[in-house]
């Protein structure tokens, strides 16, 4: 009989904790999420999609919103392709105003596929051409160069290979980090090289990786801690995680070489982070107001600052240190070509064995 | 037995409601199962996918890892249960909680603080290099890498699955059996291999599932530990090209490997049952004696690497003065809270929808018939879909037909939903399997209406499996990440995406304070279940067991 009671003060223990949990989520929910339909359509709301981390892009968007007042800017960072893949499934209702990338290609893409709409960006004509479309559907925000970082314990300034393709020699074997084959800036990279240097060589130069013994990675960050770590006596990454593992309290005895400066190489490969307004956004009055705002110098300085990238609006610093972009000899690319070639590209990862 | 079963079985014929019910659920949660075949068709003819050879290897990996993931959680979770219900372990009635907290843990954090610490030149490497002057390479680190690493990081958090069901049936089991076996002279060997084998089977089996279709689905472990995988491919697909079809294309594989483990494991398992009756005696318990401490060594290693190590790295790195970047992408303690506390009404919610929406799938299962059992397999499809391809075929259905559903945060709720329903169908599915048939028919021969049986019977009496069911949902909710990432409201936060957001750019002291709130914030339903998996039957025995000795 007791036996029957106590699993009716089960069940009445359960009813009990919903009804609680039901009454407390009306209340409690609301405040912590922010989230209330008529803040979501009303027209002094701005909803911003980004694969750029939310460290980065709060400061900006307090600034704006201080210089905005009347707009709220609903940030929503995650992870790059897929919310680009997102705004793809949204494009018969569009819940997106902007969307920044870390890397130009998503956007060409995107454009590709009439997700973005253009608009002239007052303020970026100054910005190269390489760095934005022709017809005004996104525009390159800031830029990073594709170099080599090394451990200074493991590896001397003078052995440090100067050239991308000085890699795939056998005195690095075991020793190379990089990226995997789904990272966009590596894909980038390896598009690029297939355009200027031909399938032959790039084919050869990714075997020669392997060859190697190179370790793919997940991220970025990782490849940097692992170099730093000495793990991996060198590798190749986005100039800015090099900045940031030098800054690090620890493993920070960290090196970097901009590769490919000689007369007859092909240049530092550069890609940008851009930033595009969504087709048929909801908010798009504001949408151009932000766009804009990434493009003041104070913005553009915060992004030099904050991320230890090179701003795309002359006239704003550099972080003290960083080989200045007009210095540097950059790969010459055909960029709408190479967003052709991305498949192509990652194809010939693939089928050379990075994971 | 068997006969008499089906004969009665007649009278739980489930009323009109719940097949309704039962049809409205199972269309939800095929949401994702329609969306990838559409997708998927885009990329027939396309030349986007990984070549042949990287496709071969992806297979081998995934089949290793999701098999070998749930061997191990077998392993650990039926000798955790027996050795806590069987044996006179020393410290059981601590053991008995201990052991079941890993689930309080997210795997993709148990990775982050093994990859810390067990990487080459990671913080025990260095340790043993600054205080030991060991060369670095000495001992091989790389190791922890693979499918072996995350094939025991996995096994390490998720196998309370197979812990709990089991240890619940070893506990309730009752001694008569195997009393009226050893009276007729059957052996140890015997008795393991026709009753204690047997009783376990369907608990054990079930929790290994869970265990394969989880190492199918995930992808934060596997990618930290530098293992491609189905599920790692899946995302990778989207790099680059967005390619939605190639990432659909490569789904459809996990999709006919779920429906077929579940189906195999219905087959396996059988539909036996413990069903607790009068004659119920608890089972004397076989003395440790010598092996008393390899037992509390065994228990305490696994504690050690999956609740210690863990908790401790976290501690650890929560301490550690904060480098300037890593103090931008932290949240202060205030604001950590107050997301916790959101998170933690908001998952509670969507896991008393959740477990209210599968009570008709797991009733239909194996009261409806055929058809029934369809639409409450059709419930399990998505099961080991990855969280990135649910939530985009929400995205899509969303804003082709629900658009006024879209931006806020209803499409997240149906994404857990559809994510978490298979569970807690197959958490159901046990409670209601517990309660003997006759009960249910005593009360239709009354002339009670089925759903009043329903109602009156079944549901008070699997109201402790409805509580666990509803704990498990809440423990899997909370730890949710892709499918959260992607359809979060932008400004709604949840304790994971907190986690996830410094850790993506490897800023781990700032991570630490969300992973450990996310770990207090798990074991309150941690108890619940407990509570539940822990009942015995004796409370209420007037009389003394009986000894044969």
């Amino acid at each position: 009989m007791s036996f029957t009671k106590t699993r009716w003060t089960g069940l009445g223990l359960a009813t009990w904790l919903l009804v609680v949990l039901l009454t407390g989520c009306g209340t409690t929910a609301n405040p912590t999420t922010n989230i209330t339909p008529a803040a979501a359509t009303s027209n002094d709301t701005l909803v911003v999609y980004s694969g750029r981390s939310e460290a980065l892009l709060n400061p900006v968007i307090a600034a704006f919103e201080k210089a905005n007042p009347t707009i709220k800017v609903q940030l929503k960072a995650g992870k790059n392709n897929e919310l680009a893949a997102a705004i793809l499934e949204e494009q018969a209702n569009p819940q997106a105003d902007v969307f920044i990338t870390t890397d130009m290609l998503t956007t060409i893409n995107l454009a590709t596929q009439q997700a973005l709409m253009p608009y002239q960006i007052p303020g970026t004509d100054a910005i190269p051409s390489e760095y934005k479309a022709a017809d005004a559907t996104w525009t390159s925000v800031t830029a990073r160069a594709r170099v080599i970082m090394y451990n200074r314990d493991l590896v001397q300034a003078d052995e440090v290979p100067t050239t991308i393709q000085g890699l795939t020699d056998p005195k690095w074997k075991g020793k190379i980090a990089a990226a995997n084959s789904s990272n966009g800036s590596f894909q980038a990279q390896v598009a690029v090289m297939k355009q200027l240097l031909g399938d032959t060589q790039t084919t050869a130069w990714l075997a020669g990786l392997i060859a190697n013994e190179a370790q793919f990675f997940g991220s970025h960050s990782d490849v940097r801690k692992a170099i730093g770590s000495g793990e991996f006596a060198l590798g190749l990454v986005n100039h800015y995680y090099y900045e940031l593992q030098a800054r690090e309290d620890s493993d920070n005895n960290v090196g970097v070489v901009y590769p490919d400066q000689g007369v007859n190489e092909m240049g530092v490969v550069i890609n940008t982070t851009a930033v595009g307004i969504i087709n048929n956004a909801p908010h798009p009055k504001a949408a151009e107001l932000f766009s804009a705002f990434l493009f003041l110098p104070t913005t553009q300085a915060l992004f030099a600052e904050l991320n230890y990238e090179y701003p795309l609006i002359p006239g704003v610093a550099t972080v003290p240190g960083l080989t200045p972009l007009e210095n540097l000899k950059k790969a010459q690319i055909d960029m709408l070509a190479l967003a052709e070639n991305v498949p192509d590209a990652v194809k010939m990862m693939q089928s050379a064995g990075i994971p | 037995m068997q006969s008499w079963h089906l004969f009665f079985g007649a009278t739980r014929r489930p009323p009109a409601i719940l097949w309704l019910v039962g049809i409205a659920v199972a269309v939800i949660t095929l949401i994702p199962a329609i969306y990838t075949i559409i997708r998927a068709l885009e990329a027939v003819g396309t030349t986007t996918l990984p070549p042949p050879k990287m496709l071969i290897a992806l297979v081998i990996n995934t089949v290793i890892l999701a098999s070998g993931t749930a061997f191990l959680s077998g392993i650990i979770g039926i000798s955790q249960a027996f050795l806590v219900e069987r044996t006179t372990l020393a410290g059981r009635a601590i053991w008995r909680i201990v052991v079941a907290l890993p689930l309080a843990i997210p795997p993709y954090v148990l990775g982050l603080c093994v990859l810390a610490l067990f990487r080459p030149r990671g913080i025990i490497e260095k340790w043993l290099f600054t205080t030991f002057a060991l060369p670095y390479g000495t001992l091989p680190f790389s190791g922890i890498f693979g499918v072996l690493g995350s094939m025991v990081v996995l096994a390490l958090c998720i196998s309370p699955y197979v812990y709990l069901p089991v240890a619940a049936v070893l506990r309730q089991g009752s001694n008569h059996f195997n009393e009226m076996a050893q009276l007729s002279g059957a052996t140890w060997y015997h008795r393991l291999r026709h009753i204690t084998l047997p009783t376990i089977a369907p608990a054990a089996g079930g929790g290994m599932l869970l265990c394969m279709l989880y190492a199918l689905a995930d992808f934060g472990v596997p990618a930290l530990l530098r293992l491609p995988t189905f599920s790692t491919a899946i995302y990778g697909q989207f790099t680059g090209q967005i390619n939605r079809a190639g990432a659909a294309f490569l789904s459809i594989p996990l999709i006919f490997v779920t429906l077929g483990l579940i189906i195999l494991e219905e087959r396996l398992a059988g539909r036996g049952s413990v069903q607790i009756n009068r004659s119920w005696r608890p089972y004397l318990r076989h003395p440790l004696q010598a092996w008393q401490w390899v037992a509390q060594c065994g228990l305490g290693m696994v504690t050690l690497s999956a609740l210690v190590l863990p908790i401790g790295t976290l501690v650890f790195w929560a301490l550690r003065p904060m480098s300037l970047s890593e103090q931008s992408s932290s949240l202060p303690w205030s604001a950590l809270l107050q997301t916790g506390l959101g998170n933690m009404f908001f998952v509670a919610l969507i896991a008393s929808i959740t477990t209210i929406l599968a009570i008709p799938p797991a009733l239909l299962l194996r009261r409806g018939g055929i058809i029934g059992g369809i639409l409450a397999r059709c419930s399990q499809v998505g099961y080991a879909l990855p969280g990135v391809v649910v939530a985009l075929s929400v995205v899509l259905v969303v804003n082709r037909g629900l658009s006024w559903i879209a931006g806020g945060v209803l499409p997240l709720v149906l994404a857990y939903i559809i994510r978490f329903l298979p569970q807690a169908v197959q958490s159901l599915d046990v409670a209601f399997n517990q309660i003997a048939p006759a009960i249910e028919e005593a009360g239709r021969s009354l002339g009670r209406s089925a759903l009043s049986v329903i109602q009156r019977l079944v549901l008070p009496l699997a109201a402790p499996g409805l509580q666990a069911g509803w704990a498990l949902l809440f423990l899997s909710m909370i730890k949710e990440l892709p499918a959260t990432l992607l359809l979060r409201p932008a400004g709604f936060d949840t304790l994971a995406v907190r986690i996830w957001m410094p850790a993506s750019d490897g800023h781990f002291a700032a991570a630490a304070p969300p992973a450990l709130l996310l770990v207090a914030v798990a074991l309150a339903p941690l108890t619940l279940i407990l509570h539940t998996y822990h009942r015995t039957p004796t409370q209420h025995t007037e009389e003394a067991p009986w000894n044969p000795s």
